[in-house]
C-alpha cells in the first residue's frame, strides 16, 4: 500500500460548495417576512399606513363595499374598515407578543429545569405538565379570564398560560436530546466541569429549537388571542382589535361580507407568514448542522 | 428471548387497572389545578355574584355580599373550600351556580347537543384528514402533491370563528342550504361540524401525512416493493397501517380541542350546548360553572386518552404480551396537536 | 508490496474489465451502461456512471465497494427501488428475455418477487412490524397470483423452513418483534425465495448481524441458490466475504466498475490500485499484525508489573424500560481484566455481550454495582466529583461514532482545546500551539482547526477525536469500536495511526471491537466476552492459533475468509 496515495493530508477538506443562490431564502419566506414587517409597522406607526381616523364615522358612506377610497369598505356607521384594521393591529400584536413571552419563557424555564435536573424534579414537573395538557388550552385560558376579568392584557396572559405545558414538553425533549448526546458525555469524560458542559454544549444546541418554537407559538397565539377577542373578552368597543372587528361584522353577513371576510384574511395571512418563517428557521438550523 | 432478561410476570388486568388508576390521578390533579386557578387567583366571587356578573354596576350592600359569601362558603379558608368541593365532586356534585343552578345538571343538559357536533366533526375530520393525507402522499404529479400538502398548514392557520362565518355567509345567507342558527335537526349540525372539522382534519392530515412520508421510506416498504406489490398495495396495506399509529394517539387531544372549540362554534351558530354554557360562565364570571366546564373537558380528554391507550395493543402487536406502556407520541406531536 | 505475480501477468490477457459478451442460455442478468443520478438543488449528481454487469444462472457475482461507490444504487436501480430523488439516466438491463430497464412499471412489477428476490440490508427494519411474518411471505405468492390463500400460507411455511427457521408453523403466526435479528433475516430470505426466483439480490445481507449469525445466513443463501440454479448478486463492502462467497467479483468506485473477474484470479492478480488497496485493507484478509507480538509473558508476568488498570469482579445491571413487567438485564457479570502500560488489550464480543458497558466502567462513566476498578494502584471504584474529574486527565475515551462525539456547533480547534481549558493547562496562545501540534500528531492539516465537524469526513473526525483524547497526555485510552463506523480503507489508516501513537507515547489501549480481524491486527492480548462474562483471555496469537473456549472457536470460524485469502470455499 502506497503511503502517498492514502495520506489523509490529501483528503480534501469538505467546504460548503452550495452556490450562493441556494443560501438565499425562498420567495415564500421573503413574502412572509415582508408581510410581518408590514404588520409590525402598522402596530408601531399606524398613521404611516392609513391617514384616516379609525373612529371617524362618515354618515354619507354606510356599509360601503371595498373601493379605491375605502380599501376594505366601511362599517354600519361609516367608519373606514382598513383604517380600523391597521389601528387594531397594535393591540392584537402586543397581546400576541405578551402571550408568546409568557408561554415560551415559562414553558422553556420549566422544561430546562426538568430536563437538566432530572430525577424527582423532572418527574414532578412533567406530571404537572401532563395534567395541564389534559385540560384543553382554550378552556384553561377561559378559566383564567373568568377570574381575571376581561381586557386585552388578561387575554394575553391567559393565552400564554394555555401554551406553557406544550412549550415545556418541547424544551425538555430538546434538553434531553442534547444532554443524552455523545458529545456531551464525551465532554464530561474529558474532565470538563458540569456547569461548563451545560453552558457550552447543552444551551447553545437546545436554544435553536426554542427560537423555532417561539416563532410557531406566535402563529398559534395570534389565533387564540383573536378567538378570545372575537368572543368579546378583549378590549371594549369601539377600540379596534382584529378578533372583535370580525365579531362586529357578524350582524351583517348578508349585507356586508367584507366586514368579516377582510379582517379575517389579515389574521390568516399573519398566522401563515409566522408559520412559514418558523419552518424556514427550522430548516435552516437543520441544514446548518448536517 | 434473551436469557439474560428476567421477566417478572404481570397480568393484563393489572395493567388495565394501573392505567385506570393513573387516569383517575390525572383527573384529580386537573381538578386541583382548575380549582387553584378559579378559587386561588385574586378576585371576590361573592361580589361578582351580587353584581350579577357586572361589577361596575353593582348595587349590592356590603352586608348582602357578606351574606352571599357565607352562603357559598367563600368565607372559609381555601383548603377547607377545596376539600369540601373535591368531596362533593367525587360523588358527582359539581356545586351550584348562582345563576344556572346545579352545575352537573346544566352540563348534562347541554352535553348531547355538543356531543352531536363534536362526533360529526370528528368523523368528518378522520375521513377528510385521513383521505387528504393518503391522497397527498400517493399522487405522483409534483404540483398536485404540493398543492394537497399545502392544505393542512393552511387549515391550522385559519381562525375557527372566521371559517364558521364564511360558511354561514356562503351556505346559509348565500345559498340557503342550511339554517344559520339553532339546534333543529341534522341540517343544523352540518355547518358547525364542518367548522370544527376544518381544524380537525388539518391536524390529522398533518400528523398522518408526516408519518406516511416517513414510513414510505422505511425498509419494510422496500421489501414490499421488491415483492412486486403495486404502489397502491404498498401504500394502503403496509405504510398506512403503520403510519396510522401515531395519528391514533392524538385523538384524545383532538377531542379535547373540539370540546373547547365549541365555545367559538356555538357562539357563531347561536347553538345551545357546552360551548354556550362556557361563554355564559366566562361572561358572568360564574366560577362554579367555569370549574364544571373545565373538569368536564379534562374528563373527556383523560377518558379518550385512556381508551386509546388500552386499545393501542390491538392495533400494534408490538405492544401485546409485554404489556409495556404504549408508544407515546413524540413531545412535539402532542405539543402541535395541543395548539 | 504487490500482489501481482509474474505468472499472473503472463496469463492475463487484459480483457478483464470489459464484460465478455454472453449470449444464449448462460445469460440471466445483463446490465449495460447503467447510469443513475441523484437530483440535488436543480443539478443531477451522477452516482452510477455506466456500469456493465452479468450474472449467469447459478452463478454468484459479488458487487464490492465502499460506501458511496454506487454498488447499492446499482442494485436498487435494477429492482426499481431508487428513492424519489434518484433517476436512471441511461443504460439497459434484461433479466432472461424480459426487459428490466427500461421497463414499464407494470412490466417490472410482474418480474419483482416472482423472477427476482431481494434480501435487504437490515433485518431489524426490513419487515412490516404489524403483519404476521407468515402473511408477509405468502403475500409474494398472492400478489403474483401463484397460489390461493390457503396454498400460499402452506408454501410460506415451507419457505420459512427452507430458510432455516425451526418451528416454522409457530413462527409464521408471530410478529417480527418476537423474532431475533438472525431469524428476521431468515424470514426475509423466505420472502425473497418463496416464488423460486431466477435472480437473488442480496444487499449487504449480513452487515447488521453478529458474525456467528452472518456465516449461517450466507450459507443458507448459497444453498438456496445452488438448489434452484438461482443467480445471486451479492452486494457487499467486505472483500473478504466476496472472495469467500462469489464466483466472480466486480469492484466499484465512484460509480464506475474499476475491475472485475473470477474471484480467485482477482485476489491473485488485482491490477487496479484501488482493488489492491481494498485487498490490503480488508481486515478479514489481513494476517499481518500491526503490533509486534510481545515476548510471551512468563507465567504471571502481568503480576510482576503493576497493572495500570485492573477490573476485579465487576458487575453491572440495568433496569429495562419501566411501564410493564419489571425486568433486569445483567450486562456485565463478574468481569476481571488487567492492562499494563504500553499494552493493547482487545475486548471482543458480539452485540449484547457487555463489552461496551465494560468499557464505560473502565472509563469511569458508569459505576459498577459490584467489584472494583483500580487505576495505577489506586481504587477508583467509588471516586466521584472533583477527584474523578482530576483522574480523567489520565484516562480518555474515543467513541465509535465520530459523527456524534463532536459538538456540531463547535470548531474543531475548540473541541481539541476543551480538555486543556478545563484543566487550565495553557493560555490562549499556548492552547493554539498545542492544538496545532496535536493535529499534526494525528496527520491532519492545521487549517482543520477552523472547520466545524460537518465539514470533515468520518476518518478525519475520528482523527480529531483521537487528538482530543491525547490532549491531556493520558496513560490509558479506551477505544470503543473506534473504526467500525468507517470504510475499510479509512479503518486501516486509523489503526496504523493508533499503533504509531502507542509506540511513540507509550499509551495503553483498551480496544473494544466486534471485529476479531481488527483486534488481531492491533492487540497484544485478547479477552473474549459472551453474555456479560469473559470466556477466554490470552496473548493474541495464542488465542487465534489455539482457542480454548468453544465460543471463541465459533467466532473465529465465522470470520469471512478465515480459511485464508484465496482459501477453499466450502
Amino acid at each position: 500500500m502506497s503511503a502517498a496515495t492514502l495520506d489523509p493530508r490529501v483528503d480534501p477538506v469538505r467546504r460548503s460548495t452550495a452556490p450562493v443562490l441556494a443560501r438565499l431564502p425562498a420567495p415564500g419566506v421573503v413574502l412572509a417576512a415582508a408581510w410581518l414587517v408590514l404588520v409590525v409597522l402598522a402596530a408601531a406607526a399606524p398613521t404611516l399606513l392609513s391617514g384616516t381616523d379609525p373612529y371617524a364615522a362618515d354618515t354619507g358612506a354606510l356599509l360601503q363595499p371595498p373601493s379605491a377610497h375605502h380599501w376594505f369598505g366601511t362599517d354600519q356607521i361609516g367608519r373606514d374598515l382598513y383604517s380600523r384594521v391597521v389601528h387594531g393591529s397594535s393591540l392584537s400584536l402586543r397581546a400576541t407578543l405578551v402571550a408568546v413571552a409568557v408561554g415560551v419563557c415559562l414553558g422553556a424555564a420549566v422544561g430546562l429545569v426538568a430536563g437538566a435536573a432530572g430525577g424527582w424534579v423532572d418527574a414532578v414537573l412533567m406530571r404537572l405538565v401532563d395534567v395541564l395538557l389534559a385540560i384543553p388550552s382554550l378552556l384553561l385560558s377561559l378559566a383564567i379570564i373568568t377570574v381575571l376579568g376581561f381586557g386585552t392584557l388578561n387575554v394575553a396572559v391567559a393565552v400564554g398560560f394555555g401554551s406553557v405545558a406544550a412549550c415545556a414538553r418541547v424544551m425538555r425533549a430538546e434538553v434531553l436530546r442534547v444532554h443524552g448526546s455523545t458529545y456531551v458525555e464525551a465532554s464530561a469524560s474529558l474532565g470538563v466541569r458540569r456547569p461548563t458542559v451545560l453552558l457550552r454544549h447543552v444551551l447553545p444546541n437546545a436554544a435553536g429549537p426554542v427560537l423555532v418554537l417561539a416563532a410557531l407559538d406566535f402563529g398559534t397565539a395570534v389565533l387564540a388571542v383573536s378567538s378570545l377577542s372575537f368572543l368579546g373578552y378583549g378590549a371594549k368597543p369601539p377600540t379596534p382589535e382584529w378578533g372583535s372587528l370580525v365579531a362586529s361584522g357578524r350582524d351583517f353577513l348578508g349585507s356586508g361580507w367584507w366586514l368579516t371576510t377582510l379582517p379575517g384574511l389579515v389574521i390568516v395571512a399573519t398566522v401563515l407568514a409566522a408559520n412559514r418563517l418558523a419552518r424556514a428557521l427550522e430548516g435552516r438550523r437543520e441544514g446548518d448542522l448536517r | 428471548m434473551n436469557p439474560l432478561v428476567r421477566v417478572v410476570p404481570n397480568g393484563t388486568a393489572r395493567h388495565v387497572l394501573g392505567r385506570v388508576g393513573q387516569a383517575v390521578l390525572v383527573l384529580w390533579a386537573a381538578y386541583t389545578v382548575a380549582f387553584g386557578v378559579l378559587y386561588g387567583l385574586p378576585g371576590d366571587p361573592a361580589a361578582l355574584i351580587a353584581a350579577g356578573g357586572d361589577p361596575a354596576n353593582s348595587s349590592a350592600t356590603p352586608e348582602q355580599v357578606a351574606a352571599l359569601r357565607a352562603q357559598y362558603g367563600y368565607d372559609q379558608p381555601l383548603l377547607v373550600q377545596y376539600l369540601h368541593h373535591l368531596g362533593a365532586a367525587a360523588t358527582g356534585d359539581l356545586g351550584v351556580s348562582p345563576r344556572t343552578g346545579p352545575v352537573a345538571a346544566s352540563l348534562a343538559q347541554a352535553l348531547p347537543a355538543t356531543a352531536q357536533i363534536a362526533a360529526l366533526g370528528l368523523v368528518l375530520s378522520v375521513v377528510v384528514g385521513g383521505g387528504l393525507a393518503l391522497l397527498a402522499t400517493y399522487v405522483r404529479a409534483r404540483w398536485a402533491r404540493q398543492l394537497l400538502l399545502s392544505l393542512p398548514p393552511l387549515g391550522v392557520s385559519v381562525p375557527t370563528f372566521w371559517v364558521g362565518l364564511l360558511l354561514l355567509q356562503g351556505f346559509s345567507f348565500g345559498l340557503g342550504w342550511f339554517p344559520a342558527f339553532g339546534n333543529d335537526g341534522f341540517s343544523s349540525l352540518v355547518l358547525p361540524a364542518v367548522t370544527l372539522a376544518v381544524l380537525g382534519s388539518a391536524l390529522i392530515a398533518q400528523v398522518f401525512a408526516r408519518s406516511l412520508r416517513a414510513e414510505a421510506s422505511a425498509a419494510y416498504a422496500d421489501t414490499a416493493r421488491a415483492k412486486g406489490a403495486s404502489r397502491a398495495r404498498v401504500h394502503l396495506r403496509h405504510t398506512a397501517r403503520n403510519a396510522s399509529l401515531p395519528t391514533f394517539t392524538i385523538t384524545g387531544v383532538l377531542v379535547g380541542q373540539f370540546l373547547a372549540g365549541t365555545v367559538v362554534t356555538e357562539t357563531v351558530f347561536s347553538r345551545t350546548g357546552i360551548g354556550q354554557l362556557t361563554a355564559t360562565a366566562v361572561g358572568t364570571q360564574d366560577i362554579p360553572l367555569a370549574l364544571g366546564v373545565v373538569v368536564l373537558g379534562a374528563t373527556v380528554v383523560v377518558t379518550v386518552s385512556l381508551v386509546v391507550d388500552l386499545l393501542y395493543p390491538v392495533l400494534d402487536p408490538r405492544m401485546r404480551r409485554t404489556g409495556r406502556a404504549p408508544r407515546r407520541p413524540s413531545a412535539d406531536l402532542v405539543a402541535e396537536a395541543a395548539r | 508490496m504487490t500482489l501481482t505475480t509474474p505468472r499472473a501477468a503472463a496469463e492475463h490477457d487484459g480483457h478483464r474489465s470489459t464484460p465478455e459478451p454472453r449470449t444464449g442460455q448462460d445469460r440471466l442478468l445483463a446490465v449495460r451502461g447503467l447510469e443513475v443520478g441523484y437530483r440535488r438543488a436543480r443539478r443531477t449528481v451522477p452516482a452510477v456512471r455506466g456500469v456493465d454487469l452479468d450474472v449467469a444462472p447459478g452463478e454468484t457475482v459479488a458487487l464490492v465497494g465502499e460506501s458511496g461507490s454506487g454498488k447499492s444504487t446499482t442494485a436498487h436501480a435494477l429492482l426499481g427501488l431508487l428513492p424519489p430523488t434518484a433517476r436512471v439516466t441511461g443504460g439497459t438491463a434484461v433479466l432472461g428475455d424480459d426487459p428490466l430497464l427500461p421497463a414499464t412499471e407494470r412490466g417490472r412489477r410482474a418480474l419483482l418477487g416472482r423472477r427476482t428476490g431481494l434480501v435487504p440490508q437490515d433485518p431489524m427494519v426490513g419487515l412490516n412490524p404489524v403483519v404476521r411474518v407468515g402473511d408477509q411471505v405468502a403475500e409474494v405468492l398472492r400478489i403474483h397470483g401463484l397460489a390461493d390463500a390457503a396454498e400460499a400460507r402452506e408454501r410460506a411455511v415451507e419457505a420459512l423452513a427452507r430458510a432455516g427457521l425451526d418451528a416454522p408453523e409457530v413462527r409464521a403466526r408471530q410478529h417480527p418483534h418476537e423474532l431475533s435479528g438472525g431469524m428476521r433475516q431468515r424470514v426475509l430470505i423466505a420472502i425473497a425465495t418463496v416464488a423460486e426466483p431466477a435472480l437473488l439480490v442480496a444487499d449487504e445481507p449480513t452487515s447488521a448481524l453478529d458474525v456467528t449469525v452472518q456465516r449461517r445466513i450466507l450459507d443458507r443463501i448459497a444453498e438456496l441458490g445452488a438448489r434452484t440454479g438461482t443467480g445471486v448478486l451479492l452486494i457487499t463492502h467486505d472483500l473478504g466475504v466476496a472472495v469467500e462467497r462469489a464466483d466472480r467479483i466486480v469492484v466499484m468506485k465512484d460509480g464506475l466498475v474499476v475491475e472485475s473477474g473470477p474471484a480467485r484470479q482477482l485476489v491473485a492478480e488485482a491490477e487496479h490500485p484501488y482493488t489492491r488497496a481494498l485487498l490490503a485493507a480488508a481486515p478479514s484478509l489481513t494476517t499481518r499484525p500491526l503490533v509486534e507480538a510481545r515476548p510471551l509473558p512468563a507465567a504471571g508476568a502481568s503480576q510482576e508489573q503493576e497493572p495500570l488498570l485492573a477490573l476485579r469482579g465487576v458487575r453491572k445491571e440495568f433496569a429495562l424500560p419501566a411501564g410493564g413487567p419489571r425486568r433486569v438485564l445483567t450486562a456485565v457479570d463478574g468481569v476481571d481484566l488487567t492492562l499494563v502500560r504500553g499494552e493493547t488489550l482487545g475486548l471482543v464480543g458480539e452485540s449484547g455481550s457487555g463489552k461496551s458497558t465494560t468499557a464505560r466502567i473502565a472509563a469511569r462513566l458508569l459505576t459498577p454495582d459490584a467489584g472494583t476498578v483500580t487505576f495505577d494502584g489506586e481504587d477508583v471504584t467509588g471516586v466521584r466529583g472533583e477527584r474523578l474529574r482530576r483522574l480523567r486527565r489520565r484516562f480518555q475515551l474515543v467513541y465509535q461514532n465520530p459523527y456524534a462525539s463532536l459538538d456540531p456547533r463547535q470548531r474543531v480547534g475548540a473541541s481539541i482545546a476543551e480538555p486543556l481549558r478545563a484543566f487550565g493547562l495553557a493560555d490562549r496562545a499556548g492552547r493554539a500551539a498545542r492544538v496545532a501540534g496535536l493535529l499534526d500528531r494525528v496527520a491532519l492539516p492545521g487549517e482543520v482547526a477552523e472547520r466545524r465537524p460537518a465539514e470533515l469526513s468520518g476518518g478525519q473526525r475520528q482523527r480529531v477525536a483521537i487528538a482530543r483524547a491525547l490532549a491531556l497526555q493520558p496513560d490509558l485510552v479506551v477505544l470503543d469500536e473506534p473504526v467500525s463506523a468507517l470504510d475499510v480503507s479509512v479503518q486501516a489508516r486509523i489503526l496504523e495511526l493508533l499503533v504509531e501513537l502507542q509506540d511513540d507515547l507509550g499509551l495503553a489501549y483498551l480496544f473494544i471491537s466486534h471485529d476479531l480481524a481488527v483486534v488481531r491486527q492491533v492487540a497484544h492480548r485478547v479477552a473474549v466476552m459472551q453474555s456479560g462474562r469473559v470466556v477466554e483471555t490470552g496473548p493474541t496469537e495464542a488465542v487465534f492459533a489455539d482457542p480454548q473456549a468453544a465460543y471463541t472457536r465459533e467466532l473465529l470460524d465465522a470470520i469471512p475468509g478465515s480459511g485464508g485469502p484465496a482459501g477453499a470455499r466450502r
